[in-house]
């Protein structure tokens, strides 16, 4: 039987402009559905990205590894179509995301702009003259979910940090743990508060299905204030949010769990010690607010667990190396403690 | 010849409180296109207004916002008592429209109302004073015809 191209591409390839559209819908359908991104430069080649490879696409819709003069070019015009289609036709309604350089489209997908900056006072306001985009497509991890339930919630409620690279699926993980858990994983009903500060986790515009009936999503509100209002007017047993990495967050995510509320949360950085060297999020451990960090792998193994670090039984924080002591890492379905 | 004019100041004028609704919903809530579009022909103002239903219709059905709006113009403009002059007008609004940030789109609404409003007022007074007009000339041939009779 052939293979259908997936609603998640689909979405992104009805963004595009039809010169590119066509190019792409008669691509392989098995190719396709392997792209986790897709990078569009104007006047330049578009670069397709999946977990293996990068490859270009030729004039005549061939997939090329290696430039050449015949490679599909994307020119100006076009980039500003897919901007001003990915926004709605409402420019206005995203000036936050401009000023952040990236959009969130329906079905969660991220594109980043690159372009110049607009400043007003030493801020950047906006962006103009937008040359680059890179449109990251958000997978659906089937039972993306299973292992972090499995390691972290068998016995209740804790508070959990995903850490990863950038692309190891921490917010298809996060997502999948908020639809599982406000759906009664734990075995009973559990008030759930989302923190959607772009709109990725659970878009308003439906795209991706939420549990309304113990789950409230806060979407646009920057991920402090949206803790602290959670915190104050909804009564979370748990929050869940994205990509933390100010000390904002890091404050209202342990006032918070100093109220009571547990926490699962994201954050970027590739190995345990990457992550301890982010100054802004040092007294998220020094504190010890996390009971759990759980490390996703990249490329073949997104959205996997590779390492797991359980709160006091590590000495990081103390000086030492986490690498050395206390630290679980994955083997094939075995935990093993490393140095043992 | 005065009641199409008449027509005409009336579909100017909702043309403005169109544009006017548009420019209070993005200041105020910074409504994107697609719900803007919703709320208006839902609206009580509106409910009747074929013209939004119009471009809504094409904006479902994925078009771009400018294709959709001139479409839209097109329709409406089949029963219209718009001249060339104003149909002009209200399809360069859409060249703005959503492509801009929220002080853009006010100034882009205000820059169109501004010029809609100018028209309303002159076919207005152009109403005012041929109605002016007919009067006298109908108090002066009834004059006459009395005067022819006697």
């Amino acid at each position: 039987m052939d293979e259908q191209i997936k609603k998640e591409v689909l979405q992104i390839v009805a963004l595009l402009p039809k010169r590119i559209r066509e190019l792409l819908l008669n691509l392989p359908p098995n190719l396709l559905n392997t792209l986790t991104e897709l990078r569009l430069r104007a006047n330049g080649p578009m670069l397709m990205v999946s977990p293996t490879r990068s490859f270009y696409i030729t004039v005549g819709g061939k997939p090329t590894y290696m430039p050449s003069e015949h490679l599909f070019y994307i020119t100006q015009h076009e980039i500003q179509d897919i901007v001003t289609h990915a926004c709605g036709y409402s420019v206005h309604s995203h000036q936050e995301d401009f000023k952040n350089g990236y959009l969130t489209v329906t079905g969660g997908h991220r594109i980043g702009l690159c372009g110049t900056a607009v400043t007003e006072n030493g801020q950047t306001v906006g962006i103009r003259e937008i040359s680059a985009l890179n449109i990251r497509i958000a997978k659906e991890i089937p039972h993306a979910a299973e292992e972090t339930l499995r390691i972290c919630f068998q016995s209740g409620l804790q508070n959990l940090l995903l850490v990863g690279a950038p692309m190891s699926g921490k917010t298809t993980v996060l997502r999948a743990l908020a639809k599982e858990i406000s759906s009664g994983y734990i075995g009973t009903p559990v008030k759930c508060a989302v923190i959607d500060e772009r709109g990725e986790l659970f878009p308003s515009d439906g795209s991706v299905q939420n549990n309304q009936c113990t789950m409230d999503v806060l979407s646009g509100y920057s991920k402090s204030d949206g803790i602290s209002l959670a915190v104050r007017a909804l009564s979370p047993d748990i929050i869940f949010c994205d990509e933390i990495g100010s000390r904002e967050d890091v404050n209202a995510i342990t006032e918070g769990v100093r109220c009571g509320v547990h926490f699962v949360a994201t954050a970027h950085a590739n190995t345990s010690q990457a992550l301890y060297q982010r100054q802004k999020l040092k007294p998220l451990f020094a504190d010890r607010v996390f009971d759990t960090l759980l490390f996703l792998g990249t490329k073949e193994r997104v959205g996997k667990v590779t390492e797991i670090i359980k709160a006091g039984e590590d000495d990081a924080e103390n000086g030492g190396n986490p690498a050395d002591s206390g630290i679980l890492h994955m083997d094939g379905n075995l935990f093993v403690r490393a140095g043992a | 010849m005065s009641a199409r004019v008449r027509k005409r100041v009336r579909e100017i004028e909702k043309f403005i409180r169109l544009l006017t609704s548009i420019q209070r919903q993005i200041e105020y809530a910074l409504t994107p296109t697609d719900v803007l579009l919703q709320k208006l022909s839902e609206s009580a103002e509106f409910r009747d207004f074929s013209f939004i239903h119009f471009v809504k219709e094409e904006f479902d059905s994925e078009k771009p916002l400018e294709f959709a709006w001139n479409c839209a113009l097109q329709k409406y403009a089949a029963t219209s008592a718009l001249q060339s002059r104003e149909k002009e007008w209200i399809s360069a609004f859409s060249e703005a429209f959503g492509s801009t940030d929220k002080n853009g789109q006010s100034a882009n609404c205000t820059f169109f109302i501004t010029q809609l409003e100018a028209w309303a007022e002159e076919l207005q007074k152009s109403v005012q004073s041929k109605s002016r007009l007919c009067y006298a000339l109908g108090i002066l041939s009834g004059i006459f015809f009395t005067i022819l009779l006697l």
